[in-house]
C-alpha cells in the first residue's frame, strides 16, 4: 500500500507540473467484459493446458483518463468482478465452491491517449489495490496489471476501446492472477 | 519533450521496479491437493477412531512442498450420518504427531491437540453431506496455522472427530481432506 500512495504522489507530482505545460483533457469512461482466473486451484495430477484457466467471470468498472502531459494519460479506476462458482467431483460426491467476488481501485499509465482520434493501440500497465472475497476467505492485496488496448473514435468526444490485460494479486510471495478481456466506452469532458 | 521524456522513463522503472521487488510473484499458483480419508466412526460410549495422515503420501504434496508458501483454501467434505436421535456436532481435532486415541478423554488429555475444525450440526438420525462454502468457514484459526505449520513441517499428524458435548454416534463416509496450497513455480 505504501508503494501504491507513493506512486500515485508521484505520479500526481508528474501531472500537476506538466500540467502548467499543456492543456489538460479529462474522460470519463465505463468498461465490461470478461476476467478469467489463471493457475488457481488446478489439480496437477490431471493437469492439462486448459485447466490453467478457471470459470470465466465478467467484470464492469469505471475510469477516468487523465491526459495531462504529452506521452503519457494517468487514468484512476475503479472496477467489480465476479466470479463463477466450481464444481468438483471429490471422493465420488459433487461439491460447489463459490468463485470470488472482487474489488479493485488504481492508476494506469497509459502510454499515449485512448482517447484520442482515429484508430490506434496503446500499451499500459497499472498498481491498485484489489479485495477478493468468498465464503471462508477474503483475500485485500494490492494488484499490478499490464496490457495492451485499442481504441477508436467514431464521434467527436467519444471514444471506443477494447483492452486485454494480465491482472495479479500480490498474496506475499505468490499472486492470484486473471486475464481480463473488456470493451469501454469513453466521453471526453475537457480537451 | 526531453523533460517529459525522461518523467515517463522514472515511472516506468518506479512501477518495474515495484514489480520485481514483490519477488517472482508472476510464477506462482494455487494447487488443490484433496486426501482420502477412511469411513470412521465416533461413539462416546464405544470409543473414537483417529486417522493419521501423511501428506508426502500425495503426489501433488511431494512435488510442490519445498515451493509452498501458504494454504489458501480449506475443507473436510464427506456424508456425515448420526446414528442417535440426539443432535450431533462434530468436531474434527489435531495432534501435530501421530497418535492412536481410542477414547475421547484420551484425546482430551493430550496437551498438544489443537481444535481444527467444526462444529458441524448433524440432526437426529439424519445423513447430511457438507457444503463446500460451509466447510470452509469451520476451520478455526489455530486449526489453519496448526495444517500450515504441518504442511510446511513433516506432514504428518492424525485427525480425530468428536461429539462436541454430551452422549453421540455418528459415522462420516467418502470423507476428504481438501487443501488448496499456495505454491511458488
Amino acid at each position: 500500500m505504501k508503494r501504491f500512495l507513493a506512486l500515485a504522489l508521484l505520479a500526481s507530482a508528474m501531472a500537476s507540473g506538466a500540467a502548467q505545460a499543456a492543456p489538460v483533457g479529462v474522460s470519463v469512461g465505463v468498461f465490461g467484459g470478461l476476467s478469467v482466473p489463471v493457475l488457481q486451484d488446478v489439480s496437477t495430477s490431471s493437469f492439462s493446458p486448459s485447466d490453467a484457466f478457471g470459470p470465466t467471470g465478467s467484470q464492469i468498472g469505471f475510469r477516468v483518463p487523465v491526459k495531462a502531459i504529452p506521452v503519457v494519460t494517468l487514468e484512476p479506476y475503479y472496477a467489480k468482478s465476479s466470479y463463477k462458482d466450481r464444481t468438483d467431483t471429490i471422493g465420488g460426491i459433487s461439491y460447489t465452491r463459490d468463485g470470488f467476488d472482487g474489488k479493485s481501485f488504481g492508476l494506469n499509465a497509459i502510454l499515449g491517449d485512448p482517447t484520442g482520434s482515429g484508430f490506434h493501440f496503446f500499451p499500459y500497465f497499472g498498481i491498485g489495490k484489489t479485495k477478493l472475497t468468498r465464503t471462508g476467505e477474503e483475500i485485500n492485496k494490492s494488484g499490478y496489471n499490464f496490457g495492451l488496448g485499442f481504441g477508436i473514435s467514431p464521434a467527436q468526444k467519444i471514444s471506443i476501446q477494447v483492452r486485454g490485460e494480465f491482472a495479479m494479486v500480490a498474496t506475499g510471495d505468490t499472486s492470484r492472477k486473471f486475464t481480463n478481456a473488456t470493451a469501454g466506452l469513453t466521453y471526453r469532458l475537457l480537451h | 519533450m526531453k523533460r517529459h521524456a525522461s518523467k515517463v522513463l522514472t515511472l516506468g522503472l518506479v512501477l518495474g521496479l515495484g514489480l520485481l521487488c514483490a519477488g517472482c510473484i508472476l510464477t506462482s499458483g494455487q494447487i488443490q491437493v484433496n486426501f482420502d480419508l477412511p469411513n470412521f466412526t465416533g461413539n462416546s460410549a464405544t470409543g473414537i477412531v483417529g486417522t493419521t495422515i501423511d501428506l508426502n503420501t500425495e503426489k501433488e504434496y511431494k512435488d510442490n512442498k519445498d515451493k509452498l508458501k501458504d494454504l489458501t483454501d480449506l475443507a473436510v467434505l464427506g456424508k456425515f450420518t448420526n446414528n442417535s436421535a440426539t443432535p450431533v456436532n462434530v468436531e474434527v481435532w489435531m495432534t501435530p504427531a501421530p497418535t492412536n486415541y481410542l477414547t475421547a478423554a484420551g484425546l482430551a488429555g493430550d496437551a498438544t491437540k489443537i481444535k481444527v475444525w467444526g462444529p458441524f450440526s448433524v440432526a437426529g438420525n439424519a445423513t447430511k453431506v457438507i457444503d463446500w462454502n460451509a466447510s470452509a468457514q469451520l476451520f478455526t484459526v489455530a486449526g489453519k496455522a496448526a495444517l500450515l505449520n504441518e504442511a510446511k513441517g513433516d506432514g504428518n499428524f492424525t485427525l480425530y472427530a468428536v461429539g462436541a458435548a454430551g452422549a453421540y454416534d455418528f459415522s462420516v463416509a467418502n470423507g476428504e481432506l481438501v487443501l488448496v496450497i499456495d505454491v511458488g513455480i
